[in-house]
């Protein structure tokens, strides 16, 4: 599964982008994500899936794309 | 109505057939609030000014500074020590003297939110942290105003129009169904942090003030429902659809009310 990463966390993750399996849901990945990037817990960010922002806990499947989305303060 | 020197400052904008002559009366009409006289607030300012914006209201309690010209193409070096709102709107009347302004040379807090921003039409999110972020948010969603969100982070910017009413009467998401909670402590970085590249809130304040003008004429489609992510070291455009939190707004909104009731 690619994941898109946006803004400061691309400094914690040290891309803007790379491969991730898929798990079965949003939450197992989520909990995938933070044991790979620990530090990501000090952020706050929402998810995408398939451009599109999520709520609930679809399942994921390979093809799918996830975009991790911090706020940006600057102006 | 607009007289013959309009007519024909605004001549190529009535041109367009989006435009026309109806688009520039009501942009003569129309009453704008830009929070903010920073990166993104001056290429705003600028253009929405020049385009025949009736009415400009301006907030920024800041002062001029060296670090900021580098982005903040509106202000001079010899404007350095000085307020940032009061020579903008300086700036409004030499660039067009037909724009009426309103200077608000102080911090947008809880006290003056609602005051400021009830004498306005359309508001624009041009600030540079968080917390007025989400105050301008909570005050427009209150007052039902729309608002247009410019966010910027080193080379990357955020673009959207937040509780927005479109054509067809439906209400757009607002800045908290994007992003729910106040953020603090590490998450809270600006420019004067992260550093920026000044051509970034050049862009990003544009397309903020195309939104405005988009809204005020009626031409093309208004960037409600979804939030640009705008890249500019690769120039990629990446665009996420959003929807709205009818349950957490109406909660903002009776918490509001309750407010008022106790005070």
């Amino acid at each position: 599964m690619k994941i898109l990463v946006f803004g400061v966390l691309q400094d914690v993750v040290g891309k803007s982008e790379f491969e991730m399996e898929a798990g079965s849901d949003l939450d197992s990945f989520r909990k995938d994500l933070l044991q790979a990037y620990p530090l990501l817990k000090n952020y706050q960010f929402q998810i995408a899936v398939n451009k599109e922002k999520v709520e609930s806990n679809p399942g994921l499947i390979e093809s799918d794309e996830i975009a991790l989305l911090p706020p940006y303060a600057g102006g | 109505m607009l007289n013959k020197e309009e007519i024909t400052r605004y001549s190529k904008q009535i041109q367009l057939s989006e435009i026309k002559m109806t688009g520039q009366e009501n942009l003569k009409n129309s009453r704008v609030l830009i929070i903010g006289a920073g990166g993104l607030g001056c290429p705003a300012i600028q253009y929405l000014a020049a385009a025949g914006v009736g009415n400009i209201g301006i907030v920024d309690f800041d002062k001029v500074d060296l670090s900021n010209l580098q982005r903040q193409v509106l202000y001079n070096t010899d404007d350095i020590g000085k307020s940032k709102a009061v020579i903008a709107v300086v700036k409004i009347a030499l660039l067009n003297p037909n724009v009426q302004t309103e200077v608000f040379n102080e911090r947008l807090s809880a006290d003056n939110a609602s005051l400021i921003i009830s004498k306005y039409d359309i508001v624009m999110d041009c600030t540079d942290n968080f917390a007025t972020r989400y105050l301008i948010n909570d005050v427009c969603v209150v007052l039902d105003k729309p608002f247009v969100y410019g966010g910027i982070h080193t080379f990357e910017g955020q673009l959207s129009v937040f509780n927005y009413k479109s054509k067809e009467g439906i209400m757009g998401p607002t800045y908290r169904c994007v992003f729910p909670e106040s953020s603090s402590g590490e998450l809270m970085i600006n420019c004067s942090i992260s550093g920026v590249i000044g051509t970034l809130p050049g862009i990003i304040g544009v397309m903020q003030a195309q939104e405005v003008i988009k809204m005020i004429t009626g031409a093309g489609n208004v960037y409600s429902g979804k939030i640009l992510l705008y890249n500019s070291l690769s120039n990629i455009f990446t665009e996420i659809k959003i929807k709205r939190n009818e349950e957490a707004i109406n909660l903002l909104k009776l918490n509001a009310l309750a407010n008022i009731i106790t005070i």
